[in-house]
């Protein structure tokens, strides 16, 4: 009975963790500019962080061993530093995204400017990320995420998309945005694969002390999880494309966001846009800062953990406070969360091999996996989708800077 | 170009992905260039559909789909994204001249009003606001080929 309950509670936090501020926002303007002819990259995404973090649950199970540590044994320091190197650039644009984000949700039902509760979202990922457990952490944001279902409520209350809508899913009307629909492909590819979902997932399986038991439980979480979280994702962008769209609002800023649950629900829909927004980007908050620190410090061969006395971890809680610092600071550049997400995005599909690659490599090696080592089919399914995404991201991204911007 | 590049018998063997990338990306921005729009119609498709959402925030304040402090802090964003839209449509690359400007600068202007000073609580002429700020919605998402 404790085992199915550790997989429908395993379940619940994958569909609710899925949604991001990144996924929220490339969601929401996919569906309000190119209606529902971008649910191809969300498919592909998922099917690739599926394979990713089953990959990661697996190697933390069998291998027993810290995910950032095995690299740097596996391939050396320099090689190491190098898909450090990728995840700092891409956490270090997301996370400042991310607590803007709260900012933006807090500011909706507060009516002050997003800019002036920044410091109040930063200090309150700071206080969770420092007092609280692991546990805690892992389900608390995401039970609360299942608010983000609210999307799909909404279509449904609408009645679905309209026959004329669906055929925009095989017939896109791309007409003189072609940079802009690659641009946008490429950040929901990178928003969906994020590297820091699987250092966290990784680290949270030895944090929970997964062993050989636990790689059914990892299985059903990884696929089930994923694939019921993508589903909120694509209500999202059905929701836009069916109220925003017709509106001629392209989801710009966040609170634009918000019109989408207003429109079948109401003022309840705005506030239940709030909490989406405010929980997914916590959740998403706290875990880039541990990811970002368990990287750190599990690849320097520090001691590790949240739910580790402080005295026992604490140039992985040095690490924790800094990396937060440096995001805050970006982010009082002032840069829009959801211009600053985009972007972030973007990044992350381009650096993407770097990050990764090396991760697949360790998976291939019997020293670390024994019996358990990658298939072929896993092999060719997740390097296929991390080379499509940081090609549409390396042709996208220079289109994009060049053409002044169009997504 | 692809298949000159494709066919070339001493095409030298692959070095690193950034060779192999380049005469792709180049090929990709050229097309990309071509299919995208000028600086005047993103401008104006921009500014056209923060107007509209400008629009759609009022009409849902006053039909009760929106609580006021939402449509508050909507208006500081929507006048950030807005800031120097003016200016922008003037000086853009391929911006029209004479007329045809002064009658979209003409629509503009009464929604940008309306955007400063939003009407979102009591009797202050909401639908009024609503009415120009679509007016120049429309008008602006034409000239950015929407």
């Amino acid at each position: 009975m404790t085992k199915w309950l550790g997989i429908a509670l395993g379940l619940l936090t994958a569909i609710g963790g899925f949604v991001d501020v990144a996924a929220l926002a490339t969601a929401a303007e996919a569906g309000a500019k190119f209606q529902l002819s971008l649910v191809w990259p969300f498919l592909l995404g998922t099917l690739a962080i599926i394979v990713l973090l089953e990959m990661a649950g697996r190697y933390a199970s069998v291998s027993k061993q810290p995910y950032s540590g095995a690299i740097r044994q596996h391939l050396g320091f320099k090689y190491y530093l190098l898909p450090l190197g990728a995840c700092l650039i891409a956490n270090t644009l997301m996370l400042p995204a991310e607590l803007g984000g709260m900012a933006v949700a807090l500011s909706l039902v507060l009516g002050v400017n997003w800019f002036v509760l920044y410091p109040v979202a930063a200090v309150f990922v700071w206080l969770c990320a420092w007092f609280g457990s692991f546990k805690t952490i892992e389900n608390g944001p995401a039970l609360l995420g299942l608010v983000t279902l609210a999307f799909v409520a909404g279509v449904i209350a609408l009645g679905g998309p309209r026959p004329q809508l669906l055929t925009t899913l095989w017939h896109p009307d791309v007409a003189g945005q072609v940079p802009g629909y690659l641009f946008l492909a490429a950040a929901i590819l990178g928003a969906i694969i994020s590297p820091y979902l699987v250092v966290f997932y990784s680290s949270g399986a030895r944090e929970e002390g997964w062993s050989r038991a636990s790689l059914g439980v990892n299985r059903v979480t990884a696929v089930v999880g994923m694939a019921f979280g993508c589903v909120a994702a694509l209500g999202i962008l059905t929701l836009s494309a069916m109220t925003l769209g017709p509106m001629h609002v392209q989801a710009g800023t966040l609170g634009e966001v918000a019109l989408s649950l207003a429109r079948p629900f109401g003022a309840p829909g705005a506030y239940l846009f709030a909490a989406a927004l405010f929980v997914t980007c916590w959740g998403a908050s706290l875990e880039i800062t541990l990811a970002m620190s368990y990287n750190l410090s599990q690849g320097f061969g520090w001691g590790w953990g949240v739910d580790r006395p402080h005295r026992a971890a604490a140039r992985f809680r040095l690490t924790m406070l800094l990396f937060l610092a440096l995001a805050f600071c970006v982010g009082l550049l002032g840069l829009d969360p959801l211009t600053l997400t985009i972007y972030a995005s973007a990044v992350t599909a381009l650096v993407l091999p770097i990050s990764l690659l090396p991760f697949l490599v360790v998976m291939n090696n019997p020293k670390y996996l024994r019996d358990k080592v990658n298939g072929r089919a896993g092999n060719i399914a997740a390097v296929a989708v991390i080379v499509l995404a940081f090609l549409i991201a390396i042709v996208s991204l220079p289109l994009f800077l060049v053409t002044g911007g169009q997504a | 170009m692809m298949i000159h590049l494709t066919g070339y018998p001493n095409f030298p063997p692959p070095r690193g992905c950034g060779t192999g990338l380049l005469p792709v990306c180049a090929l990709l921005l050229l097309t990309g260039c071509a299919a995208g729009q000028s600086g005047f119609q993103q401008a104006a498709s921009s500014a056209g559909a923060e107007l509209a959402a400008a629009a759609s925030t009022i009409a849902y304040v006053h039909t009760g789909r929106l609580p006021v402090t939402f449509a508050r802090s909507s208006f500081v964003n929507y006048r950030s994204a807005l800031h120097g839209t003016e200016e922008q449509l003037r000086t853009a690359d391929g911006a029209p001249r004479g007329q045809r400007l002064d009658a979209l600068l003409g629509v503009y202007r009464p929604a940008w009003q309306a955007v400063q000073r939003p009407c979102l609580e009591g009797g202050c002429g909401w639908d009024s606001q609503v009415r120009a700020l679509r007016q120049a919605s429309q008008a602006l998402v034409r000239e950015g080929g929407g």
